[in-house]
């Protein structure tokens, strides 16, 4: 069977030639979680969004990317419609930026139900109430009536992660999901993660700077610096045993900041 | 030895919410060369403490104290003498410097606002400031979209140390910033206050941030101190589930 998502030699260059990507290849199969990591400009949110046909004006993708059937790489805006939600689905950092704060969580939820699986009236009202339950929000018929800014960080997260999964996509896509939560909901919002790409076989995309988030998160790593793979490969290997300067810089700095977690001060 | 900085059974509510005290019955004190850390989560009150500790707000009931005496937000001269003394970093070096302002401009604020140098002295102070958080001579005469991450967070530093301060009181300085920046900025701070015999407060919700800089360590949880002492006993034998709970939640590295 051919992968949810495969992408071969992605380059996205702005208008005056800057390459930002530059032939990035990696497969998300069903069921696989696959991590990108690297720092600020290293491609890694470009690369997410080109995988969704996403691309801010300006930016030109060549290569391909293929998801599903389809190639992504120059594709309609009728063909994209069709893929994203469905085939893809996103979860961004910043919930807030996501959701729409004039509308209530279920309207948003409900959405996409209708739009992709069109759900209508009771049957409607039922799924946005399993998404919801689904995501292990508490009090879901309260969360349903809420607007986002009646909603914790970790709530608006979690509504998020319901839209993302309200369609069953092939692939979820994770661009530093938890990088805006506190350290104790990170762990829960995560753990959800985990149990429902494992529950529904999805693959997962999981993009982030903090290697320590990515590596208990996924089972490959790719690494990118300045738009290329430096390295890839099980991120269990990656993170003991890294090859390149670039990821032992990555893991060098993690393990320093574990380091003082774990003695405590140095010397005090 | 006397405190810097202390708080002593501060309660803080903020005017026009019922929603309860944002802090409640909350004592620390920073001794000098005794870095500590702030840590808590999302309501902790970490905000409070930090507007607190910078005069920006005056407690309920309770002292806030530095060199030993209340501070007064009325008393004019006594105000700029301890904003010459104890100054600020924030946390996003994107939006704390004036994009249209140069880099030398944005540094010299303090000097300015707190008349503390001018002409050819405040100039020498500002080239100083840069080189000693490692921008390069020219850094002055550029723009902060000119610069990265790390390096904002630089030039945020550069402008905090150019009055000569003996506290610097840094609100998640590092959460916006890579890994490996995180800890070139921390190593920094640590340089600095090193350098200068300066004492840093470090408000963060990351504890690995804390412990690779503070030697004392107050957890919030809800406006109230849940745990606090040697960052090193905190860690390695937190009194409370909730410090565990902080502890365990941190994601980890295979080893």
């Amino acid at each position: 069977m051919t992968p949810a998502v495969q992408v071969t030699d992605l380059r996205i260059t702005t208008a005056d030639g800057a390459v930002l990507v530059d032939g990035v290849t990696f497969a998300v199969g069903d069921g696989e979680r696959l991590g990108i990591v690297g720092e600020s400009g290293s491609g890694k949110s470009l690369t997410a969004l080109a995988v969704q046909g996403l691309l801010p004006a300006g930016l030109t993708a060549t290569g391909s990317v293929r998801v599903g059937d389809v190639e992504v790489v120059g594709a309609p805006e009728r063909t994209l419609r069709g893929v994203r939600g469905r085939a893809v689905a996103p979860v961004f950092q910043e919930p807030m930026t996501a959701l729409d704060p004039l509308m209530r969580a279920g309207d948003q939820i409900a959405e996409p139900l209708r739009r992709h699986r069109g759900l209508r009236g009771a049957a409607l009202r039922d799924a946005v109430l399993e998404a919801v339950t689904d995501v292990a929000l508490p009090e879901p018929d309260r969360v349903v009536r809420s607007y986002p800014w009646e909603l914790s960080g970790g709530q608006r997260q979690r509504v998020a992660i319901a839209m993302a999964l309200a369609c069953r996509p092939r692939v979820l896509i994770a661009d530093e999901p938890t990088t805006a939560l506190d350290v104790t909901v990170q762990a829960q919002v995560l753990d959800l993660l985990d149990r429902a790409v494992a529950d529904r076989g999805m693959g997962l995309l999981f993009i982030s700077h903090d290697l320590p988030v990515v590596a208990r998160t996924v089972d490959r790593v790719l690494v990118l610096e300045h738009g290329r793979t430096v390295e890839e490969g099980p991120v269990q290997d990656v993170v003991r045993s890294p090859a390149q300067p670039y990821t032992q810089r990555l893991v060098g700095s993690a393990r320093a900041l574990q380091d003082a977690l774990d003695a405590g001060r140095k010397g005090a | 030895m006397e405190p810097l900085l202390a708080l002593d059974e501060v309660s803080y509510r903020y005017p026009g919410r019922n929603t309860g005290l944002a802090l409640d019955d909350v004592s620390f004190a920073v001794q000098p060369g005794g870095h500590v850390g702030i840590v808590g989560e999302s309501g902790a009150g970490k905000s409070t403490v930090l507007r607190l500790l910078l005069g920006l707000a005056a407690p309920h009931t309770g002292t806030v104290s530095f060199d030993g005496a209340p501070l007064d937000l009325r008393d004019r001269a006594g105000m700029r003498r301890f904003r010459t003394a104890v100054q600020p970093v924030f946390q996003d070096p994107y939006s704390s410097l004036d994009p249209r302002q140069r880099v030398d401009r944005i540094v010299g604020e303090p000097l300015r606002s707190l008349a503390v140098a001018s002409g050819s002295e405040a100039s020498d102070r500002i080239e100083a400031a840069l080189r000693d958080v490692g921008l390069d001579g020219d850094a002055g005469r550029r723009y902060p979209h000119e610069f990265s991450g790390g390096q904002r967070q630089r030039i945020a530093i550069a402008r905090a140390v150019v009055s000569g301060p003996r506290v610097l009181v840094a609100d998640e300085p590092v959460s916006a910033l890579d890994l490996t920046t995180r800890v070139a900025v921390l190593e920094l701070f640590e340089r600095l206050a090193a350098e200068h015999g300066m004492t840093i407060v470090l408000v963060s919700h990351d504890l690995a941030v804390v412990a690779r800089l503070c030697a004392s360590t107050v957890v919030l949880r809800g406006g109230r101190v849940v745990e606090s002492g040697a960052t090193r006993r905190v860690l390695a034998e937190p009194e409370t589930a909730y410090t565990r709970a902080l502890l365990d939640a941190v994601p980890r590295l295979p080893v």
